[in-house]
This record gives structure tokens, sequence and C-alpha cells, in this order.
């Protein structure tokens, strides 16, 4: 390493961290000890480094800010408990049992004065982002084990026979799916989501979920699946007639993409969202 | 990874001042400060349990802010030239924690004048609580382009700096 190298390196350098125990800072500090010119600059830029840092410290969050995060996410991290995707921001004041209590009877009342007059309204908030959202929230919950999962040939089967059914289509005896094919069925909010659970030959855990289009607003178009990467969730969504598809892995794109394959839907090579 | 709330306390009680300080850095105001901050452990809150490493979850909570400053700011594009005047005059030059505290205030004003390119990697390592490697995975970028851009952004601060002393800024 030369001078110019160690001097860009240390550039990033930050004493009293981790870095000092960073090989590539200490070789670069080598460096410096045997250059009287650099060690100069080094003493120069770390004091200036240090006067920023201690400035930037003195930014104070608002009074309450911490109290505001943890009520909040006390009530979003109550409904996950209940492995309901939690989307909406809720005031505290909600957290007491008589508000819930009450909330949720006029809440009943609600849904079902809409859903006699007009069923598709309680849907129209959902669409493709927050349902690829709410596939990728869905993986961290409890999967069926390996032998309630459907075959990779089985559901390849059914998709290309168009063989998902959805709620509107579903005849009696598709309402009786063994447990084997690791079907279930979902409300995610008023949504109705079908879940078809199974793995690859590796055991790993895949999701497919097949939403009726029709009760989205914009009802989604996607010939072709799109891509997407949400934290160590990979995500696929494609349309086919009226259906909408998600894909959902903990993995990455990459490792999503043979599945795709698998399933029979063409993985695009840059299609993300 | 199962969060308790226990261990959402403690996160809490580590990060929230320096995802807010960067978020201010960001954002420029203390509302969408404090908004960005909340919304970054609101997410935590929903799909923190997707984590698998718990050493991973500061270098998340950071990315995630910056993720969704990024979403605000493409939303913030859309509105029209007449109203982002109105919404800068509406706006209090600076919040009052950072007029009290002028030093800060100077520190962001001088980052501010830096290329955006260099800022935010730079803004974070001043903010000393993320390694150079867990600033390439908050920016999604490689760790020699991380390394570059601090030096580049320095280079471009130590310009100012001499202007200014020299009374041309």
């Amino acid at each position: 390493m030369n001078e110019k190298d160690a001097q860009l390196i240390l550039e990033s350098y930050r004493p009293g961290t981790d870095d000092d125990s960073d090989p590539i800072f200490i070789e670069a500090l080598k460096v410096a000890e045997s250059d009287p010119e650099l060690l100069h600059w080094l003493k120069k830029n770390e004091s200036m480094d240090q006067e920023i840092n201690k400035a930037l410290q003195g930014i104070t969050p608002p009074a309450g800010l911490k109290q505001s995060i943890l009520d909040r996410a006390q009530f979003s991290t109550h409904s996950e408990k209940e492995h309901a995707p939690a989307h909406t921001r809720h005031p505290s004041w909600w957290q007491s049992p008589w508000t819930l209590s009450m909330a949720a009877s006029l809440a009943l009342m609600l849904f079902v004065a809409v859903t006699i007059t007009k069923p598709r309204e309680a849907e129209a908030d959902w669409n493709v982002d927050r349902i690829m959202d709410s596939a990728s929230e869905q993986l961290g919950q409890p999967a069926p084990p390996l032998s309630q999962r459907i075959s990779i040939d089985t559901l390849k089967e059914r998709l290309a026979n168009r063989d998902l059914p959805q709620l509107s289509t579903r005849t009696e005896a598709e309402r009786n799916i063994p447990a084997t094919e690791g079907y279930t069925l979902l409300d995610w909010d008023g949504l109705p989501v079908e879940r078809w659970t199974f793995s690859n030959e590796a055991g790993e855990l895949y999701h497919l979920y097949a939403i009726d289009g029709e009760t989205l607003n914009p009802q989604p178009s996607i010939p072709a699946p799109v891509l997407k990467q949400e934290g160590e969730i990979a995500l696929a969504a494609w349309t086919a007639k009226d259906t909408l598809y998600v894909l959902a892995h903990q993995g990455t794109i990459e490792t999503l993409k043979p599945m795709l394959d698998a399933i029979g839907q063409k993985a695009p090579t840059d299609a993300t969202r | 990874m199962s969060i308790t709330s226990d261990t959402f306390q403690h996160l809490v009680d580590e990060h929230y001042q320096n995802l807010y300080r960067f978020a201010y850095s960001l954002a420029k105001n203390e509302h969408e400060a404090s908004d960005l901050t909340q919304q970054t452990y609101l997410t935590y809150a929903n799909k923190g349990h997707t984590i698998r490493d718990a050493k991973k979850v500061k270098s998340w909570l950071f990315t995630t802010l910056y993720r969704e400053f990024l979403k605000l700011r493409r939303k913030q594009q859309k509105v029209t030239l007449q109203e982002e005047e109105e919404l800068e005059r509406s706006m209090p030059s600076a919040a009052p924690e950072v007029v009290h505290a002028m030093d800060a205030h100077s520190a962001l004003d001088l980052l501010d004048q830096i290329n955006e390119t260099y800022r935010t990697p730079l803004t974070l390592f001043y903010l000393k609580d993320n390694s150079y490697k867990e600033i390439a995975a908050i920016l999604d970028i490689p760790i020699g382009t991380v390394m570059s851009r601090i030096a580049r952004g320095k280079t471009e601060l130590r310009k100012r700096l001499t202007k200014k002393e020299k009374g041309t800024l």
C-alpha cells in the first residue's frame, strides 16, 4: 500500500470505533506512521471529523418522539401477534379496551352494511404494492409442515390449467381441498386471499398468493412477472386472466427466479418494482 | 427473529437519536425527520421478525429510513413548483432544537453544500453509528465506492471550509 492509497483509506477512518481493529485501517495507519507528512494530514483530518461529529450530535430529537415511537409500535406488534398485516397508524388512545370494543362493534356494523350494499368496495385500498408488502410479512408467520405443502408439479399443473380457484368461482368441492395441497384461505383486512405453500428440493419455503384482480382498484395488469426485493424477502407479481399472483420467498431475487421458471413463469432479467 | 417489547425498547433507546439525526440531515426539517424515524420503527415492528441476524438490525433500520426518505422525496417531486414555494414559506427556517445548537445547524448547512452523491455517505460517516461496510449496505453501494465517496465528499468539504475561512462563501 502506498501513501496515496493509505490517505484515501484513512479518509474513512474513525478512531475509537470498530475501525481500530479493521485490517485495512491498521495497514493504512502503519503507512501513515512512517510518513510524517501523511501523519500530519491525518491529525488535521481527525480534528475536522471530530468537530463535525460533535456538531451533528447537537441535533436533538423533539421531546416525546421516543414515547410516540413506543406507543405506535405497541399497537402494531399487538396486531401482528394476531397474524393480521398492520399498515395503518393508530393513536395510542385506541388501546383502551372500551374504545377497542366500541370500534370493533362499529366496524362490524359498517362491514355488514357495506358488504350488503357494495360488496367490492372494502378492497378499494388494496393495490399490488400493498399486497406484496403483506405477502412479505406473512413469510414470518409459522408455516405448514413439509407434509402439508403442495408439490411443485401439482402447482404447475394447476397454474397451467388456470385451476387455482378464486373465491368468486369456487365450487363446493374446491372448498374442501385436502390439507396436503398446502392451501390456506386468508382474510387480509377484508381482502380474500388464497395461499399455496410449497417448497423446493432443499425444503425452503415458498408462498404463492392468488387474489381476484377484479376486487382491486385499479385492476392490475402485469403480463410478465415483476420482481421486488424487500429486506430478506424476494417477491414476484404477475397477472393471468383476472387473477393477481404473488410469489414470496425468504431469499434473494436470484433464488426466486428458478422457482418462477419451475412453476412455468418466465423470470425477467431486469423488471423490478 | 421474534420481537419482544424489551428488544424493541432497547432498539429505540439505542438508535432513535442517531436515526433522527440521519433523518434530519436528509429531510432538513423536524416534522419529516420525526415522521421518518417513527415510520422506520413502525416498519420494524411489522417486519422485523423477518431479519434472521440480530447484528444486522441496526443497518436494517438505517436502510429502511433511507428508503422511506427516497419514497417520500419521489412523492414530493410531484408537487408543483408553486406548491413547493408555498411549502418552503410555511416551514420554519430551522427547527427550534437546531437553532438552539447553532453548531449543528452550521454543520448541516455545510454538508448541504456538498454534492448529494457524497453527502449521504459522508453524513452517515460523521454520525459514527455505522461502519463503512454498514454504510455500503444501507446505501446499497460497493464498499470501495463508499470510501471514495467519503474521500471526495471530504475534499469538497475542505474546499468549502477554506472558502468560508477566507470569507468568500
